[in-house]
């Protein structure tokens, strides 16, 4: 089975092939495939063999969403069928979008449609978890479109504003 | 006051602190009362309690801050006595003295010392006053931004802009150059405003490589005051606290003596009763300066209980039912270190971003010497509603250096999937040579820190991108309806159909 999965922003083509139990060929980005002996010891806690090397992490899925913990650190990410995820290309991420990493509510609006605005000027407040942060204008620009109102909540990832770089 | 003894505490808190109170109560055979938002219905608290109350929806706004509500919920559970934790109600005057009106001990100073203590402008005339030394800057509110300014160029930038409310890090600001200041103070007042209802701001100068160093204090009814020796709280990011040591790693005996006399000074010209911290700003030349007393139990109190063996929660509640304190000041000691690791829903990889979400996979460490204060349970979500502290880790050695080895040994067994935490953060630290040998400021952590020694190692995200390819794979095939020998059930069911026709 060919999955994407995609951890911290990165996304990485494996190809997981099971061998016997317990055993699999992992190939990561259509690498030399290596030998990996996985056993899940509790619901989320897993002992890998990777060439040689033991290690315990934590790693749990659940439809499409997949979280892991290597050396203490947390990361989570999403694991997609490959086939299934060739569908699902496009979407945000450009290069004058305000987006925010986490979920809150919006505290202030910094800028106007129009309005003129220079790379790093915070255009946005937005509240989460009792901490102002003001978002900053990626680019140099023309506000063009403004998609949340003040005290409005959002969601992870959300795009706030769309800012027209200028040439 | 109504020092008296009680039966039944209303905890007014939520998360860990609130599972801390219970635990204490339980040990001093009193019952206690947990208050719940809907989203801590379920935690841990609110399985620990007697009883549960409630309390409204999960902004704290209208729940954990509605005074009138809280003190409802104690009436109508019958509790004689209110714990406020800290946060929250903990500093507010009004709620400690309704809760006093009504018949209920208080848990906590009286309200005329939170009220002296509570607005820091006040409690800086009120210290400078009783000889004890100060930071230098504005002992009132600031009117405007001009009289900011012309202060600022008074002293000197850079300065600090402080919420007079202010506490826990909110509504501060540096300045280094006179073009931000007036941005800066609107932030802050903003900030105040929001976190503490009141945006009143002012001014101090900022003394470069301070520590942060503090002072817990105990007292009594019949006016004994003790001090149980400091905490090093100097490792924070955003002005918070993320690590805490006791005792400091650079602290000479005769500045702790001096420091823990100026503090039962401090709770004295307060008139303290229970538990309570002063903050020092600590210079470089072992001068130290009076910010702030908080009136409250501190978030970093258990490394206080482990090196001098007092159960903090235990002598608040034995201090409210009206019983001398029982501590005498030449007697107490402390003995070995410890450590506290702050577990924030935090990923120091994004600069301590918060990181709220489910605690898909939560399990603690354990070991000798080895402690966890938390309020969660596994399958929770970490919410968007409050502080992103999931928990505390606190651990005890015979010497600093020992304190530290058995942190990163429990660390590296914390076991926590589903969002990014602080954990990686603290086992970069325990790793810098200026840490280990105890040389750190408040200015120690920046993003450039972080960037330099939170490793981004491949090796480690290789072993990440297999383990979550592996549990997706596995997740997959269990969803998949097993392949069957032979055709399908409708196949069958249609061929026995047929061969009864015959």
């Amino acid at each position: 089975m060919e999955l994407l999965i995609t951890l911290e922003g990165t996304t990485t083509a494996v190809e997981v092939t099971p061998v016997d139990e317990g055993r699999y060929r992992i190939a990561l980005e259509g690498a030399e495939p290596i030998e990996v002996e996985a056993e899940e010891l509790s619901r989320g806690e897993w002992s890998l063999r990777v060439q040689q090397e033991r290690a315990v992490v934590g790693a749990l899925a659940s439809r499409g969403e997949v979280a892991v913990q290597v050396a203490g650190r947390g990361m989570a990410g999403t694991a997609l069928d490959a086939r299934r995820a060739a569908l699902r290309l496009g979407g945000a991420g450009g290069l004058g979008d305000v987006s925010t990493q986490m979920p809150g509510v919006v505290v202030r609006l910094l800028c106007t449609e129009g309005a003129e605005v220079v790379e790093g000027q915070p255009v946005i407040v937005v509240e989460a978890m009792k901490m102002e942060n003001e978002l900053k204008a990626p680019v140099s620009g023309v506000v063009r479109a403004i998609h949340v109102t003040s005290g409005q909540a959002v969601e992870s990832g959300a795009l706030l504003i769309h800012i027209e770089p200028s040439s | 006051m109504n020092l008296r003894p009680f039966h039944r505490v209303l905890v007014a808190n939520r998360g860990e602190i609130a599972v801390r109170i219970i635990r204490g109560c339980h040990e001093h055979g009193l019952e206690a009362v947990a208050i719940a938002s809907d989203a801590d219905l379920h935690a841990l608290p609110a399985r620990l309690a007697n009883e549960v109350v409630p309390i409204g929806p999960a902004p704290s706004s209208q729940s954990y801050l509605l005074a009138d509500r809280v003190l409802r919920a104690a009436l109508d559970t019958g509790c004689d006595a209110v714990h406020p934790g800290y946060g929250f109600l903990a500093e507010n005057a009004d709620f400690a003295q309704a809760v006093l009106d009504a018949g209920l001990v208080w848990i906590g100073p009286p309200p005329s010392a939170i009220r002296a203590m509570g607005s820091k402008t006040a409690a800086r005339q009120t210290m400078s006053k009783a000889g004890v030394p100060v930071v230098p800057g504005t002992v009132e509110a600031l009117a405007d931004p001009d009289e900011a300014m012309k202060i600022a160029h008074e002293i000197g930038f850079p300065i600090m802009l402080k919420a007079a409310a202010g506490g826990g890090g909110k509504g501060m600001r540096r300045v280094d150059r006179p073009e931000d200041l007036h941005h800066a103070l609107s932030a802050a007042q903003s900030e105040g405003e929001k976190s503490f209802g009141d945006g009143a701001v002012y001014v101090e100068k900022l003394i470069e490589r301070g520590r942060h160093v503090e002072i817990q204090v105990l007292a009594d009814g019949a006016g004994q005051v003790v001090h149980l020796f400091e905490r090093d709280c100097s490792i924070q990011r955003r002005h918070q606290k993320v690590f805490e040591e006791a005792p400091s790693p650079v602290l000479e005996p005769e500045t702790r003596r001096a420091m823990g006399e100026v503090a039962c000074e401090a709770a004295r010209a307060v008139g303290y009763i229970g538990a309570g911290t002063c903050e020092f700003l600590l210079a470089q030349d072992g001068s130290f300066y009076f910010l702030e007393m908080n009136t409250r139990l501190q978030v970093e109190h258990p490394i206080t209980e482990m090196i001098t063996g007092v159960d903090l929660v235990g002598a608040q509640l034995r201090v409210a039912a009206g019983e001398p304190l029982g501590l005498r000041q030449e007697e107490l000691t402390f003995r070995g270190h410890a450590v506290e690791c702050r577990i924030y829903a935090e990923d120091p990889y994004k600069n301590f971003m918060p990181s709220p979400g489910p605690l898909k996979v939560y399990r603690e460490p354990s070991g000798p010497w080895v402690r966890v204060d938390s309020g969660v349970v596994e399958g929770a979500d970490v919410p968007i509603h409050y502080d992103p502290m999931v928990a505390k880790l606190v651990v005890w050695g015979e010497d600093r250096a020992q304190a530290l080895a058995r942190a990163a040994r429990a660390l590296r067994t914390y076991k926590i999937v589903g969002i990014p935490t602080s954990i990686p953060f603290f086992l970069a630290l325990f790793q810098d040579p200026s840490f280990i040998e105890g040389r750190y400021n408040t200015g120690f952590l920046t993003p450039e820190w972080l960037d330099e020694n939170l490793i981004r190692s491949p090796e480690q995200e290789k072993l990440a991108t297999i383990a979550a390819a592996i549990a997706s794979y596995h997740e997959q095939a269990k969803s998949r309806p097993p392949r069957r020998e032979g055709p399908s059930p409708w196949v069958q069911a249609g061929r026995i159909t047929a061969m009864r026709g015959r």
